[in-house]
């Protein structure tokens, strides 16, 4: 009997063993491939981002060190790309001056991701860009070891297109707060000051409320909102539903089930 | 009245235990014992976690400093302990008192106090070592995204508590149905001929017919949180699965609330089946009210849950105005037909006032209390402004508190009593009384101020703009402490009675 016991807890424990795993493990934080797709901000939210050595034209530096004067918007880049990286920066540099703020509330870290990237490279996409010298934008490169473990903590993915010479990877400004955690994404090449203005009061320790958008892979969602339609009810409504009527049908079947007790008992009902 | 006044010590009236069961004498002998195990265990983490309560006031009186982390690790595991010791020490008191007319699985009420023994370490492992902070509601997607707060093992020991909390407590739900089925159909278990008016009055017990009710909404509870466990599982072990935040929230309060509604009611059976002997009018029969009362509280308590969701704008508004109405009427029926029982039997009774008929008495008044600040909270209007605030501690302790924690330490005191023999000192009994409520409406009302002026729950510090709350926060541990005097004074009491029993148990 204890025997059998102790086998039922063990086979619950293993039933939930998964679970352990969390969401971090399925995410790729375990070195797992990242695939390519939008970067998961929920995944990673709050994570401490690892250090690393910051080199630059004037100075070496890391971001632990950046971050001892206050929050980063930090993004990856490589100076050879031919798509979103330039146009992502030019995006940033004007929201940033439309908003105010950089130097006072934040810097910015432009780290490159590509090993074959020398400070040098760095500095002509500063100038390119037109922020060459500017104190608060730092350009700058990191070992290769470094790029690994960065953009395995933020669940950056890089592929390499040997057609074009190029490597296709997202684009996305990540603001850490002076932790060193990460405290928003803002993922696309264009940025609206708007977005941008959140990311920068979450950097603060300002709370900004947000909602998750639905996506695709909810099966069991209560409710489905379609424009022409209104609300409809989908599975998960159903799901809801399941405890009273499985209830419901349990104890018809437990009292059914009594019945048969009760003729054979001499005080039943 | 005139005896009590004489008399400063009274011997321990048959009230629990009277001749009337199912069971064979060693039966019986074994039931007693177990029962007063589960007892002692839940009284004996009662006073840890009043505790734990005591150092969260201390950090929001900023009298104690403590982390964050520490705070919320308390939070989660004195609002899952304490509703959990309350729920298991119902079942067994309900369980003892449901053996005098059916027969309760002795085998599986041991099986299911191993398993919740273990289900407790794992939830103490979880919280204090593992730092799983979550809150009771584990609000999806947070145990899923521990941030390095706590490690991922926490996250399998709290769920593993909860499967196996969750798996012992649904097998101990079921078992007493059966039981009840056993003598009992579903139609007379639920007074339904009296409902119907085929008779005027049903010779079942309102006990079994609370007890019904109470056993199936439990099972429906269960049932929520496994397929709340079932869809954690799912996300955790697949990559491509995604839960909808709604339906998980709407899982969780639906377990949550009936969980501890349910505990309530399991307080409320034993004042129905005990409160007429201590006011020596015999029994109370099932009339026709009190089968209404209890069968729409079987269908409302299914569906006042949803006044837990009215902050989230997603939810149709149908249901959110279902919540309303479903609170509004869960507690008249059940609520008022009490209150008037047991007031009628109070009323011009030759009860003596002991320590357990007082503690009956104003748990079911504390009960109404807190009751009513739950309509009032249910109310969406009123909502808008008290979501969130220490106004929801303040209703849920006061039906807690003052509710069915009374409520079952009068229960737990006067079958210690009664298995010991000792006499009860009436004088200090009264004292006692005095005590724990004079402490928890002390502490309760600070709850309630605090509450009625904008104060947020779950703050381990307060900010600037409310740090009037550490100010109600310094008044209430006063009260606790109160609370925790008057808490260690009757497990002095009960713990002298339960040594006496033991022993006796063992000869």
């Amino acid at each position: 009997m204890r025997a059998r016991f102790f086998c039922t807890l063990t086979l619950i424990g293993c039933l939930t063993m998964p679970l352990a795993a969390g969401k971090g493990t399925s995410a790729g934080l375990a070195g797992q491939p990242l695939k390519p797709g939008i970067p998961r901000e929920d995944f990673y939210i709050f994570r401490k981002i690892p250090d690393a050595p910051v080199f630059t034209l004037e100075r070496q530096t890391s971001i632990y060190r950046l971050l001892e004067k206050g929050p980063l918007l930090f993004t990856l880049v490589y100076t050879r790309c031919n798509g979103v990286c330039y146009p992502m920066i030019r995006s940033l540099r004007s929201a940033v001056e439309r908003l105010g703020g950089l130097g006072t509330d934040y810097r910015i870290l432009v780290l490159s991701f590509d090993p074959r990237d020398e400070p040098e490279d760095m500095a002509a996409m500063a100038r390119v860009e037109g922020l060459s010298g500017h104190p608060h934008w730092i350009f700058g490169t990191t070992g290769p070891e470094n790029i690994r473990q960065l953009v395995a903590s933020v669940g950056y993915w890089r592929q390499p297109d040997s057609l074009k010479q190029q490597v296709n990877h997202p684009a996305v400004l990540i603001g850490l707060n002076r932790n060193g955690q990460i405290v928003r994404f803002l993922v696309g090449a264009s940025i609206a000051p708007a977005r941008l203005a959140e990311v920068i009061k979450e950097m603060r320790g300002e709370f900004v409320p947000s909602y998750p958008l639905p996506r695709k892979n909810v099966i069991f969602s209560c409710f489905q909102y379609q424009a022409d339609k209104g609300l409809k009810l989908n599975w998960g409504f159903a799901l809801l539903l399941m405890p009273g009527v499985v209830t419901l049908g349990g104890s018809l079947w437990i009292f059914h089930r009594g019945a048969h007790q009760r003729r054979s008992a001499p005080g039943g009902f | 009245m005139e005896a009590t006044t004489i008399q400063s010590t009274r011997q321990p009236e048959p009230i629990i235990l009277i001749q009337e069961t199912t069971l064979t004498g060693e039966e019986q002998a074994q039931f007693k014992k177990l029962t007063l195990v589960w007892l002692t265990t839940a009284l004996a983490l009662f006073p840890i976690l009043v505790i734990l309560g005591l150092l969260m006031r201390g950090s929001q009186a900023a009298i104690l400093k403590m982390s964050p982390e520490l705070f919320y690790a308390f939070m989660t595991l004195h609002g899952l302990g304490m509703v959990g010791i309350w729920y298991i020490a119902g079942m067994a008191g309900a369980g003892l008192l449901l053996s005098r007319y059916v027969r309760p699985s002795l085998a599986l009420s041991r099986g299911v106090f191993w398993a919740t023994l273990v289900a407790v370490v794992l939830l103490i492992v979880a919280t204090l070592i593992g730092k799983f902070i979550t809150g009771w509601y584990f609000l999806y997607p947070l145990p899923l995204y521990p941030a390095d707060v706590w490690k991922p093992w926490a996250t399998l020991a709290f769920f593993a508590f909860l499967t196996i909390a969750g798996v012992a407590w649904t097998l101990w739900t079921v078992d007493y149905l059966r039981a009840i089925a056993s003598r009992y159909s579903l139609k007379r278990a639920l007074a339904w001929d009296v409902l119907f008016k085929k008779v005027k009055e049903s010779d079942v017990p309102p006990m079994i017919l609370i007890l019904t009710v109470s056993l199936i909404s439990a099972l429906a509870g269960f049932l929520a949180a496994v397929v709340l466990i079932a869809l954690f599982a799912a996300e955790a072990l697949s990559s491509g699965f995604t839960n909808d935040a709604l339906l998980m929230k709407n899982l969780v309060f639906y377990f949550g609330h009936v969980l501890v509604n349910i505990t309530m009611y399991l307080g409320v059976a034993m004042v129905y089946e005990l409160f007429p002997a201590f006011a020596e009018k015999g029994k109370l029969t099932t009339k026709w009210m009190v089968a209404a009362a209890w069968n729409a509280s079987l269908l409302l308590v299914n569906l006042a849950y949803f006044h837990h969701l009215y902050m989230d704008f997603v939810q149709p508004g149908l249901l959110q105005k279902l919540g309303q109405i479903a609170s509004y009427l869960v507690s008249v029926p059940a609520g008022v037909v009490t209150i008037i029982s047991v007031l009628s039997l109070a009323f011009g009774s030759r009860m003596t006032w002991r320590l357990p008929s007082l503690l009956f008495f104003l748990g079911v008044m504390g009960w109404a209390i807190g009751g009513m600040a739950a309509v009032v909270d249910s109310t969406i209007v009123v909502n808008f402004r008290f979501h969130n605030t220490l106004w929801v501690p303040a209703h849920f302790h006061t039906y807690y508190l003052a509710g069915v924690v009374f409520m079952i330490l009068g229960f737990a005191f006067q079958y210690a009593a009664e298995l010991s023999g000792k006499a009860e000192n009436l004088r200090l009994g009264r004292w006692l009384t005095a005590l724990l409520t004079v402490g928890a409406y002390g502490f309760l009302s600070m709850f309630f101020y605090a509450g009625a002026h904008s104060v947020p729950r779950r703050y381990a510090v307060y900010p600037s703009e409310v740090h009037q709350g550490a100010g109600y926060a310094q008044v209430a541990i006063v009260f606790i402490l109160l609370i925790l005097t008057g808490v260690i004074i009757y497990l002095w009491e009960y713990g002298r009675r339960c040594v006496h029993a033991f022993s006796a148990h063992s000869h």
